[in-house]
This record gives C-alpha cells, sequence and structure tokens, in this order.
C-alpha cells in the first residue's frame, strides 16, 4: 500500500476490530463504576473517554480533511474558561456555558481557519501552533480571566443541572462517554454524506476537487466548526470534573500533541482510532506518572515521543492498522 | 526615554543576531532538502545544557563550552538524519511533521527527567557584567554572545558560499538529480546539513548559555521564533535569515517596550500569523 | 456566438512570460485542439481558464459571462470542467465514489448522486470496475474514471489535458472514440491539449497552435499542418 495514502482509510476494512472495540466500550461503560468502586479505575476511565472525545474532534479536521492542527488545545481551553468564567462572574448554568463555549470556539476556528486554510500542511501546523501559544499567553495575563493563578470552580450542591457530582464519578462517566457517543455519530453521519464525500475529496487531491466543484473553503469551514466545537465541550466537561483550570492545564502546547499522538497512534483515518488510542495512552501515562513517582518527571512524555516516532516512521496507519485486516 | 528605546534596540538586535544563528540552521536543512525540523528549538536547548553539565561539572567556563556543543550538535544532527530522517525521506507531509515533533517532544522531556523543570543559570564566568556604550548599558555576555552568533552565522556563510562542499550542499538543494549526475552524493549532502543546522542551534545555546536561563521548554520560544524568522526570511535563503533574524529580534524587543514584557512574544508571533496569512495565493501545482 | 472566449490572456511567472496575449474563441458543439511545442503555455492556459491561476492580462468569458480569476469551484459550477494532465483521482475512494464526488454538484442526495455517477460510469465503460478502489485501476482506466467524475458535474464544456499520454495504441483509439461521442451524443464543447499529432488533427475541427507563449496559427488542421510557422516551432524543437 502506498505510504501517501494515508488518509481515508475505509471504515468497513476494519470490521473485526470495531467490533472489538464497540464491545469493550460498552463493557466499560456499563459495569466500570458497578466493578470499580474506587476512583482511580472511574477516573482512567473519564479520562480514557475524554482524550476519545477530543481526538474524534480533532480527527474531523485531521483524519476526514487532511489539516492537521498542533493548536487543538485553544479550543479545548477556550470551552473551559468560557463556561467557567460565565458561571463565576454572571451565575449561568454550566450547561448552557458549554453551549456557549462550543459556539464561541467554533466561531472563533472559521475566524481564524478562514485565512489559513489556503496554508498547506507543514505551514498550516505552525500557524496553528502559533494560535496556540498565542492564546497561552493571553489568558496568562489577562487578569480579568483569571491570569496564572487559574480558575476555582466553587463546591455546590451536587445535582445534574449544576453538572456537579462531587464524589460520584459515575454521573461524569456516563455524560463524558454520552458526548463521546455523539461526537462518533456525527463523524458516521458526516463522513456518508456530502460533506463527508467532500472532504475526503479535499483531502485526496484539492484541486481536484475543486475542478469538481467542490469550494474547499466552505467545506474546510465546516469540519473546522465542528472539530473546534466539540474540543471545546470537552474543555466545558473538564473545567466541570476537576474544578480547577488554569492556563497550563488547558491551553499548553503539550495538551494539544497528546490529542494528536492519541489519533495517530489509534489511527488517524479511523473512526475508531481515536478511542483505540485513548485506550492505550491513557493508561500509559498515568501508570508511568504514579511508578515514577511524583507529578510530571515527564516519563510518560518521554514515551510519547518516543512512541510517535515509532509509529510516524514505521507504522502511520496506528493500532488500527495493525491489527485491522482489508477485505479487498 | 529616549536611552530606553536604544536600550531596547541594541537588545533587539543582540538577540536578533542569535536568532539568526539559530534561524540559519534550520534554513539550511530546510532549503536542501525540504523537510522541516520542528525539534530545532530543542537541538539550541541541548546546546545549553551541553554548557551547563561541563560548567557545573568540570568547572569549564562557557566560552570554551562552545566548540564542544558545537561538535555534539553536529553529531546530534547527523545522527538523527541517519537514523530518522531518512526513513522518511519520501513519506507524506504529516508523517514528517509528525517524526521531527516526536524528536522534540522526547529530547525535551528527557532533559525534564533527567533535570527537572528548574530554571538554571550559570553563575559568574569569564564574561561578566555591563559595559556602556552610546549611553546604553549592554550585558557583556549578551555582547560577547551576539558576536559569538554573528561570527558563526559568517563561518557558515563563507562556508555555502566559498567551498566546494558548500557549492555541493546549494547544488543539491537546487536540483538534486542534477547534482546527483556530478557526483555529488545527496545522502552526505543530507547529513552534513543536518549537522550543520544542529551545531548552529547547539552553539547558539552554548552562547545563550552566559545569560539566558537554562530549562527543558527553553527550546519551544526559540524553536517557533526561528520559524518566524525562516518564514520571513525565505525558506533556504541565508541571507534572508539573518537579516530577518534582526529584524525579528527588534520586534520583540521593542513590542516588550511598548507593551507589558510579558507580552513581547506575542508581537513575534502576530508577526508570524500575519506573514502566513499574506503569502501570495499560489494555488496549483501543475508542474 | 461563442461559448468560450479568450481575449489577450496573459501570464508572468517572475520573468517568464508563459502565456502573451493568447486570443481565441471556442464556439459551441466544436472540438478545438490546442496545440505546441513543451513549453509553449498550453497547460499555463487552461489553468488560467480553469481558475487556478490569475491572469496578469486580458478576460475569459464562458457563455458571455467573464470568468477571469474566478475561483476553480466557482468554474466548475458554471458548467465548465477540466481534467488533469497527471490524473489526480481519488486513490482510496471507489470508482464510484470518485464519480459520485462530481455528481453531488447538482444534488445533496447520496442515493441520487450515486445514481446519476453510476450512468456515467456506465458511460465511459467502467463498469466492470465500480466498486474498486481508484489506486486499483490502470492507467487508462484512471484517465476514464477522471473523465467519468468531470462529466458528472454535467459540463457545457471540457478542458481535456493531455489525455492520451502513456496510452497503447488500442487504448487511444478508445480514448477518442469516447470524446467524439462525448461531443456528438451529449453536445459537449471540447477544448484538448495534446501533442499525438495523428490522433488530435483528425480529431478537431478546428486547431490552435500555441509557441513561446504566443498565439502562432489558428484554423483548421489542414490549414495548420501546412503552415510554415506551424512546421518551424516543431521542427525547431527537434
Amino acid at each position: 500500500m502506498a505510504v501517501k495514502d494515508l488518509f481515508m482509510v475505509r471504515k468497513t476494512d476494519y470490521a473485526p476490530v470495531r467490533m472489538a472495540v464497540i464491545i469493550g466500550l460498552v463493557f466499560l461503560v456499563l459495569f466500570v463504576p458497578v466493578i470499580f468502586k474506587k476512583p482511580f479505575p472511574q477516573d482512567l476511565v473519564i479520562k480514557i473517554f475524554l482524550f476519545a472525545l477530543l481526538g474524534n474532534a480533532w480527527n474531523i479536521l485531521g483524519g476526514l480533511t487532511g489539516q492537521v492542527s498542533l493548536g487543538h488545545a485553544m479550543f479545548f481551553g477556550t470551552g473551559a474558561y468560557t463556561s467557567t468564567l460565565l458561571f463565576l462572574k454572571f451565575g449561568v448554568s454550566p450547561w448552557f456555558g458549554l453551549l456557549t463555549g462550543a459556539m464561541l470556539a467554533g466561531g472563533i476556528s472559521l475566524v481564524l481557519g478562514y485565512p489559513s486554510f489556503k496554508l498547506k500542511g507543514h505551514y498550516f501546523a505552525m500557524i496553528t501552533i502559533a494560535f496556540g501559544e498565542v492564546f497561552h499567553i493571553l489568558f496568562r495575563n489577562i487578569d480579568a480571566f483569571g491570569g496564572a493563578s487559574g480558575l476555582f470552580l466553587p463546591i455546590t450542591d451536587n445535582s445534574f443541572s449544576a453538572f456537579y457530582f462531587g464524589i460520584h464519578k459515575a454521573p461524569y462517566l456516563y455524560i463524558v462517554f454520552f458526548f463521546y457517543i455523539l461526537s462518533t455519530v456525527t463523524i458516521y453521519l458526516l463522513d456518508r454524506s456530502k460533506i463527508g464525500f467532500y472532504l475526503r475529496s479535499i483531502n485526496a487531491e484539492e484541486d481536484a476537487a475543486r475542478s469538481l466543484g467542490v469550494s474547499s473553503p466552505f467545506y474546510k469551514s465546516i469540519a473546522m466548526f465542528f472539530s473546534a466545537s466539540f474540543t471545546a465541550v470537552g474543555g466545558s466537561f473538564y473545567a466541570q470534573y476537576v474544578t480547577f483550570i488554569d492556563p497550563p492545564s488547558v491551553f499548553h502546547l503539550m495538551f494539544s500533541i497528546q490529542i494528536v499522538l492519541i489519533v495517530i497512534l489509534g489511527g488517524i483515518g479511523s473512526i475508531v482510532g481515536p478511542l483505540a488510542g485513548a485506550l492505550v495512552l491513557i493508561p500509559l501515562s498515568e501508570f508511568t506518572r504514579i511508578y515514577l513517582g511524583g507529578t510530571g518527571r515527564g516519563f510518560d512524555l518521554i514515551l510519547y515521543g518516543l512512541l510517535i516516532i515509532v509509529f510516524a516512521v514505521y507504522q502511520p496507519l496506528g493500532l488500527v492498522g495493525m491489527f485491522g485486516r482489508k477485505r479487498r | 526615554m529616549e536611552t530606553e528605546i536604544l536600550q531596547a534596540v541594541v537588545s533587539g538586535l543582540l538577540l536578533g543576531l542569535i536568532y539568526s544563528l539559530v534561524a540559519v540552521g534550520l534554513t539550511l536543512i530546510w532549503g536542501v532538502m525540504d523537510i522541516v525540523n520542528f525539534a530545532h528549538g530543542d537541538f539550541l536547548m541541548l546546546g545549553m545544557y551541553t554548557s551547563y553539565v561541563l560548567y557545573t561539572s568540570l568547572g569549564i567556563d562557557p566560552l570554551l563550552s562552545i566548540p564542544v556543543a558545537g561538535g555534539f550538535l553536529f553529531v546530534v544532527g547527523v545522527v538523527t538524519y541517519r537514523m530518522i530522517i531518512r526513513r522518511i525521506m519520501h513519506a507524506p507531509m504529516l508523517v514528517q511533521i509528525f517524526t521531527t515533533f516526536g524528536m522534540m517532544i522526547f529530547l525535551r522531556y528527557v532533559i525534564f527527567f533527567f533535570f527537572k523543570p528548574d530554571y538554571r543559570s550559570i553563575g559568574n564566568t569569564v564574561l561578566s557584567g555591563n559595559v556602556k556604550f552610546l549611553g546604553v548599558y549592554v550585558g557583556i555576555p549578551e555582547t560577547v554572545a551576539a558576536l559569538g552568533a554573528f561570527l558563526t552565522t559568517g563561518v557558515i556563510y563563507w562556508i555555502i558560499n566559498h567551498t566546494k562542499i558548500g557549492g555541493a550542499i546549494t547544488a543539491t538543494s537546487e536540483n538534486r538529480v542534477a547534482a546527483q549526475l556530478m557526483g555529488i552524493d545527496p545522502d552526505r549532502i543530507f547529513s552534513l546539513s543536518w549537522g550543520i543546522g544542529g551545531a548552529a542551534a547547539g552553539i547558539a545555546g552554548a552562547l545563550l548559555s552566559n545569560f539566558f536561563y537554562i530549562f527543558p521548554e527553553v527550546g519551544g520560544v526559540f524553536g517557533l521564533t526561528a520559524f518566524v524568522v525562516v518564514c520571513f526570511g525565505g525558506f533556504g535563503n541565508i541571507h534572508g535569515a539573518f537579516i530577518a533574524g534582526l529584524i525579528v529580534g527588534l520586534i520583540e524587543s521593542l513590542g516588550g517596550y511598548i507593551a507589558p514584557p510579558e507580552y513581547k512574544h506575542l508581537f513575534v508571533y502576530s508577526l508570524f500569523i500575519f506573514l502566513l496569512w499574506l503569502r501570495p495565493r499560489g494555488l496549483l501545482g501543475v508542474t | 456566438m461563442s461559448l468560450l472566449r479568450i481575449e489577450e490572456v496573459t501570464k508572468r511567472f517572475g520573468g517568464l512570460v508563459a502565456n502573451d496575449r493568447v486570443s481565441f474563441d471556442v464556439g459551441k458543439g466544436e472540438i478545438v485542439g490546442l496545440i505546441g511545442p513543451n513549453g509553449a503555455g498550453k497547460s499555463t492556459l487552461f489553468n488560467c481558464i480553469a481558475g487556478y491561476f490569475k491572469p496578469d492580462g486580458g478576460r475569459i468569458f464562458f457563455r458571455g459571462e467573464e470568468i477571469t480569476g474566478l475561483f476553480p469551484e466557482k468554474i466548475a459550477k458554471k458548467e465548465l470542467g477540466r481534467t488533469f494532465q497527471i490524473v489526480k483521482i481519488f486513490p482510496r475512494m471507489t470508482v464510484l465514489e470518485n464519480a459520485m464526488v462530481g455528481a453531488f454538484v447538482r444534488t445533496a442526495s447520496v442515493a441520487g448522486a450515486s445514481k446519476r455517477a453510476g450512468e456515467w460510469i456506465e458511460y465511459v465503460g467502467l463498469s466492470a470496475k465500480i466498486e474498486s478502489l481508484a489506486s486499483e485501476l490502470t492507467l487508462a482506466e484512471q484517465k476514464w474514471l477522471q473523465l467519468a467524475r468531470t462529466l458528472a458535474i454535467d459540463p457545457e464544456m471540457l478542458l481535456m489535458d493531455e489525455v492520451l499520454a502513456g496510452l497503447t495504441a488500442s487504448e487511444t483509439k478508445s480514448a477518442v472514440e469516447l470524446i467524439r461521442k462525448i461531443r456528438d451524443e451529449k453536445g459537449i464543447t471540447i477544448l484538448i491539449v495534446e501533442h499525438v499529432m495523428d490522433v488530435i488533427m483528425p480529431l478537431s475541427d478546428r486547431v490552435v497552435v500555441l509557441d513561446n507563449g504566443k498565439k502562432i496559427a489558428e484554423g483548421t488542421p489542414e490549414e495548420v499542418s501546412k503552415d510554415p510557422l506551424v512546421i518551424k516551432a516543431y521542427l525547431g524543437e527537434e
């Protein structure tokens, strides 16, 4: 198989993997809070689905459309800060804040994306790094947004409408799982629609696509909007879950890279790739953090770096590529 | 007030000379083989830590570490090419991005693991103190670093334009096939380019170690700034990288003067964004 | 009335003038050949017409409406289609899906696009391979696919850029028949760039000759092949 054909892996080619993952998924979600009463496993699963959601979101732009963004943390942080600030300053329900954050992130992505779409490959990646850094610097220094010290979400009564459940992790799990499913269904529907055809054509041969009437700026914008808004949803969820956000935790370049790595590792052209990647990377990261002692000695990141290199060079199709089998 | 602006200008130019050196290394690799080295800033970081280690363990003055750092990063560059880059020369652009990105993360966090995120500095050395020049105070380490960068850039320039091997490099970057037909081995040229590029970054790091804070993530800002400079000066263009480095240094410095200093990088990044946006819309690649 | 009018189109790349005030018309229902030695500027002209390059001078009209400098997708939507010299099929999509990308220009329905795409695939004779991945086709089949895909946008006129390069003799014969069929049966006007003289002369109603960016001759194949300037341009290239 030509290395050139990195994207647009046909989803039907990986039926065995997909079934396995779906089954594993259902098991995880339904039974984890029952089997594992301790918070750690529940937390692990929540993180897995959060990153799978973020991976899905990124994949709409990266895998389907072929535009590699290394700055997606800016949307994550936008979501997190929007819902948090709206709640802290105006008492707005976090659910409404989540929606607002998603729309805001989507809007920002259109404004920044539209002039950037003409950039190919490396240059698009670079400009997204620059965007990400700009956001990071701004939020670190603007006191009205909490500045470098970050924002705390107050402890309130446990309730769904307050989007707060205290020590009970199960509701968080179900919520993030819901958003993950929502994102998966969205990608599935997009992919099979005219929009999906157009995005894949832009990905494969943009000039040819344009010669067939496909407006690449318009369709890239659509992909961008969905990608950014789902990422922001993840950010708002994260804020409500950990109840503390600060610029390094939500705007850092390494966060953007983690998202991308999960998708590459799992399989960039595949709908279950992000979940597969999260299933491997998140536990890996959590365990290395625990067993190598202390917060962030960075060992997991060393592994990340190695994994990226190894997978980029030897297995660009990721885990799904390794274990899935082409039907043709 | 006037001296303050002058101060900013002078600091900016001094820093700019260092940016030029870093960018020259990056643009060389870019021009010769069309590969973007996202890990370039971290080569610089390794240069800084080389100096630091030599200083703290052997008491060697940073000035003397410069050739060591240069040599070490030359080797790192060549090894990187031979072990990794060579395998992805014809891979899709995405793969190339991720590979050098992976290197960036790997290098950065290996150092992070061993040295922790602490900000370190090299204290009293041969070069210390300030000098008053045209009513402006300039640090001696900064000035020496800038001069060192200028000299190194000059050496690289001389190598590229006035030696046989430099001619081979230029030929390979302009037309690989023709160069091959003339008996030039592209593989050796690529190794050499990565070596020189790495050495340039390493030397810049060693020069900086005299007065700049040393920490694992220092490569991030320098790397990104190097991209800005290369973008500004033209990919593969060494002259351009030199001049653009000075300009970017000035912009950063003056930006930090006009606005709160925390925002100074914002000016550079914004410049970068607008540069990329305003490039002429080159549609199509039929040829 | 002419369907496509090229007026004084000029395109420069740095110091090189690739198209130098080129003017000609293509009438509805014609097959016009665009020939010239290598580097004459034929592909550049195509790219200017189709919206991939913005001309530095001159104007281009299609159906009386100015299209100079419009985006490629807009021009495609105006029913002016083009194929690419180096076939740009979507490798990891099937033959059907490739053609569907073109068919979607008229509809948002997947079923509808699928049906229309299928019709055009049958028209070019690729039905047997309809479920194959485009990357698995032979070169000739990929060219038919490119054609079917472009036809699916329902163009009134087609710009064909060196469709015959790399084809065997029998494949070339099929290609020529197909091109004739497209014009005769569907009434699609064709401007075709070609190098293979034996093919393009019998096929074209009229021929335009470019050399070094300028138009040096225009007329029936008969007239043009006897034109001393044309002969010189080609012989001079030997």
